[in-house]
């Protein structure tokens, strides 16, 4: 089986190459020098802090006539703060949450430049545990998580060291659960909840609130038995990568955070590691909601300029726009004949609402203090 | 406690750091360096951001004096660091309080649980790792069949303390990370479990009989180390982070360096991080961030600090630890609610209880308000201070608690015992009416009674040697009467190996003499605390870690 982290090395090479050549010849535009850049304040998720903090994408909104300047938040946060003055654009990381802020601030634009699936960071070693238990399946180079077989397997408390070959490969007896960040302040464990409320609800998005407190209360303790919980997504896949197995064996994250280290061809990600993508899963559309016309020319020149859309996908980033993806998938498929896969089995998360108060259920549950 | 960073000072005895540490105490007198505005723009030259970064550090990070430097050096950026302990250190940010940039601490996890508004903490990252392991002395982990043996668990080391042929070192848990993750991983290990710990999950048989096997415990993880290699009476193990163990095999204990066991069924690992408190210092805290994380910093600290890499992708070659998988890695508890339950259930049920002898001058300088200070400060540690680190460093359940007076002869003895360990209780209110009750005579005869103490601690260790005995001398004066120094040495150096383990904890105030009482701490295997700079208060809290 090919991994897909060989795959996308050569591919990406040459992407990259051909995206420091067009900087190279690409002529300043904004020659003048920093003062006549138009500044733009951004309040953005952090999943999104080392692309937009990224130097060539400073100097591409700089040939543009732009200057960023980024807050980090979290999507959460970002959804409910009553006051947004002083920022040209908003960026979380879901379109629930940017229609939330919409409805809010009276605001009709927005853009999606690109977005990402929610994916599982895993180890060679647990891939073949998880497949022996009938939780992984392999399709060509691609290999898909069951959401229900694992949900099955945490109903019956399995712990790793009870499933057939443990012995040697993860001889732990914690149970086995997907590590996630904290739900209470991070959005890709929103997802996870989302992912997790859909598959206990008999595939349907959960719409109605006694439906949501049921499903909250056999999802709180996928995250309260992982006990102490990082706030934001970097921090477990930063784990996964320095700790590894012992510490991470399966997290949950976005796609774009393993595809960018993969891209960055840094070292970090070593011939063990392998991306599984849930089944079903859920995407991160990372949406741009302008308070200005300088914010939404921002949200445009991400979704359509060449340059943009090119250290978009860099940092591991699906783009929206048809015809910049068609090229991607191109020119992935032109070099080694597959890029990220595509996925059918996709599942829309819940209105912000329903995963408000899910969320909100499971904070009652974390001050309740014994868990 | 502000360190400027100075390489002269790192790499001391425990002891004479902790003196340092203590003299540079009392932050505001030191704060006023220079304030230059940062540069986020770096046009200070290449790299260059300048301005200061001001840091609530824990202890464990003493020994990053000489990277640190180099930092200044290329950034401009003036670091300063102010060493605390964990709890003080919680309290502080938690409360909004800390008067610093940032916070630099073997682990945040705690503080996260503790926190209100978590956006208290504006940004976060992980420096280095180290996680908390069983060093063992190589005759008995030959003895047990460990060398070598990847399957060794915290309930096989458990059995050995319970049958009598292991005992151990680890730091006080409500005073340092180590103590507090080894608490934590090991509650976790003996619930069976290895998931995150509910308080139906706590064993308090077994967490009793495991704690039993602690004959030392310390504040700082520095300290323990030192001690434990020191110690008079021989301890079997040390559990510490790997880093401490490491480092001790590559130098004290080279000729018989300690078997590591990582227990199959979990550790915990300190991560480190940097945390800036501050938005506006975001240039000079991503400037250090970034520095630290580069692979070259990451392999400068494996090789000076033995810590392992945060940055993804770094390999060390040769490692200086072993490179196989580690075990899996225990949870942390999801709640505060459990957190403290589990430390309030240690200090007060599972760990071995403190006979704390207190030795206090009661000369005439002391009238006014440092006798006034001396009564609050028994009265804080009886109870009345609600503080967080108040909380957790009071008189516990089943502690014995021993007033020794003194000025030119030795005045009174008074013992107490709590068993009712709540605010206000009898117990407590009768420590705090003694204290109250503190009267003053005249002279100073501090190794008279220094040997009075040591007498009566001889006759409490062979009476009942359950609790762990300690001896704290606070004087505010010099030795002006009575007994000598050498008279005092001779005395200490012929007791019994059991009343000599007795480690005096000396407390200089006033015009105390500040070599006379570190050669006591040093005689005795125990430390000096400088209440000049700090307080009297904080520095009994501070010794409450070591008892």
């Amino acid at each position: 089986m090919v991994r897909l982290t060989r795959v996308l090395g050569p591919a990406l090479a040459l992407l990259l190459v051909a995206g420091v050549a067009a900087l190279a010849v690409v002529p300043r535009l904004g020659a003048g020098g920093d003062d006549e850049l138009v500044t733009v304040r951004a309040l953005v998720g952090s999943e999104k802090r080392s692309f937009l903090t990224d130097p060539d994408v400073t100097r591409a909104l700089a040939d543009a006539g732009y200057r960023l300047t980024v807050d980090i938040a979290g999507s959460r946060d970002i959804a409910t703060r009553p006051d947004l003055s002083g920022y040209d654009l908003v960026f979380p990381a879901n379109t629930p949450q940017a229609d939330r802020i919409r409805r809010d601030h009276n605001l009709t634009r927005s853009h999606l430049p690109f977005y990402s699936p929610m994916a599982i960071a895993t180890f060679g070693p647990i891939a073949e545990l998880l497949t022996r238990a009938g939780v992984v399946r392999a399709e060509g180079d691609v290999r898909f998580f069951d959401m229900r077989a694992y949900l099955d397997l945490v109903a019956e408390g399995r712990r790793w060291s009870q499933l057939p070959g443990a012995d040697t490969a993860y001889a732990t007896d914690r149970s086995v659960l997907i590590g996630s960040t904290d739900v209470r302040t991070s959005n890709s464990a929103a997802l996870y909840l989302a992912l997790v409320s859909y598959v206990a609800n008999d595939d349907q998005v959960v719409t109605d609130p006694a439906k949501a407190d049921e499903m909250a209360a056999l999802a709180a303790d996928l995250f309260l038995r992982q006990g102490y919980l990082n706030s934001t997504t970097a921090e477990p896949f930063d784990e996964y990568l320095s700790i590894g197995m012992s510490k991470a064996p399966l997290v949950m994250i976005y796609e774009a955070q393993f595809l960018e280290r993969v891209r960055a061809n840094d070292g970090s990600i070593t011939n063990e590691m392998l991306l599984l993508y849930p089944t079903p899963t859920i995407y991160a559309r990372h949406t741009v909601v302008p308070l200005t016309d300088a914010g939404d020319a921002i949200g445009q020149l991400l979704t359509t300029d060449p340059g943009l859309v090119r250290l978009a996908v860099r940092h591991g980033f699906r783009p929206s726009d048809p015809a910049a993806a068609g090229q991607e998938r191109g020119q992935s498929a032109a070099n080694t004949g597959s890029g990220p896969p595509e996925l059918i089995d996709v599942v829309e998360p819940p209105s912000q609402e329903i995963s408000e108060r899910m969320i909100g259920r499971i904070e009652e549950r974390y001050r309740g203090g014994t868990g | 406690m502000i360190h400027r960073l100075n390489p002269g000072r790192l790499r001391r005895s425990a002891a004479a750091c902790l003196a340092v540490l203590a003299v540079l105490a009392g932050a505001g007198a030191c704060t006023g360096g220079s304030e230059s505005p940062t540069r986020p723009d770096g046009t200070g030259g290449p790299g260059r951001v300048g301005g200061t970064l001001r840091i609530l550090a824990g202890s464990e990070l003493r020994d990053l004096g000489g990277i640190l430097e180099d930092f200044q050096r290329e950034s401009g950026v003036e670091v300063t660091l102010e060493y605390t302990g964990t709890l003080d250190a919680v309290d502080h940010i938690a409360g909004g309080r800390a008067d610093a940039d940032a916070a630099w601490l073997a682990s945040d996890r705690y503080l996260h649980l503790a926190l209100d508004d978590p956006k208290t903490v504006v940004a976060r990252a992980t420096t280095m790792m180290s996680p908390v392991v069983v060093g063992v002395r190589p005759e008995l982990a030959r003895r047990f069949g460990w060398v070598g043996n990847s399957s060794v668990t915290w309930a096989d080391v458990a059995e050995k303390v319970a049958v009598g042929e292991l005992t151990y070192a680890m730091t006080n848990p409500a005073a340092s990370n180590s103590g507090f993750s080894a608490l934590t991983g090991i509650a976790a290990a003996l619930a069976g479990t290895a998931d995150a710990l509910t308080v139906d999950d706590i064993r308090p048989d077994a967490l009793t009989s495991f704690f039993s096997g602690q004959v030392l415990t310390a504040g700082s993880s520095a300290w323990l180390t030192d001690a434990f290699v020191r110690s008079t009476t021989p301890v079997g193990a040390v559990i510490n982070y790997e880093s401490e163990i490491l480092a001790l095999n590559a130098d004290r204990l080279r000729s018989t360096p300690l078997t590591i066991i990582y227990p199959r069924d979990g550790i915990i690992t300190a991560d480190y991080p940097l945390q800036l408190l501050r938005a506006d210092r975001r240039a000079a805290y991503d400037a250090l961030v970034s520095w630290l994380r580069t692979p070259d910093v990451q392999r400068r600290l494996a090789t000076e600090t033995h810590r392992r890499p945060a940055t993804p992708g770094v390999r060390i070659d040769p490692a200086p630890w072993p490179t196989g998988p580690l075990p899996a890695e225990l949870p942390f508890p999801a709640t505060r609610a459990v957190a403290d339950q589990l430390l309030t259930a240690y200090l007060g049920r599972f760990r071995r209880p403190a006979h704390a002898i207190f030795v206090l001058d009661v000369s005439p300088s002391m009238e006014g308000e440092r006798l006034a200070l001396l009564r609050s400060t028994l009265a804080g540690l009886a109870g009345a201070d609600d503080s967080l680190a108040g909380r957790f460093t009071r008189f516990r359940e089943r502690e014995r608690v021993t007033l020794i007076t003194f000025s030119g002869v030795v005045h009174r003895t008074q013992e107490f015992t709590v068993t009712d360990p709540s605010p206000g209780s009898r117990d407590l209110a009768a420590i705090t009416a003694a204290a109250d009750g503190l009267t003053l005579g005249s002279g100073t005869a501090i190794y008279t009674a220094l040997n009075a103490a040591y007498r009566y601690a001889s006759d409490a260790v062979a009476d009942d040697p359950s609790h762990l005995t300690s001896i704290v001398l606070m004087t505010d004066g010099e030795n002006n009467q009575g007994e000598t120094a050498d008279a005092f040495r001779a005395v200490y150096r012929a007791l019994p190996d059991t009343a000599r383990a007795v480690r005096t904890f000396s407390v200089v105030f006033g015009d105390a003499q500040i070599d006379e009482m570190r050669a006591i701490a040093d005689e005795t295997g125990g430390a000096m605390f400088d209440a000049r700079s700090s307080s009297l208060s904080e520095a009994f809290r501070e010794i409450r870690g070591y008892q």
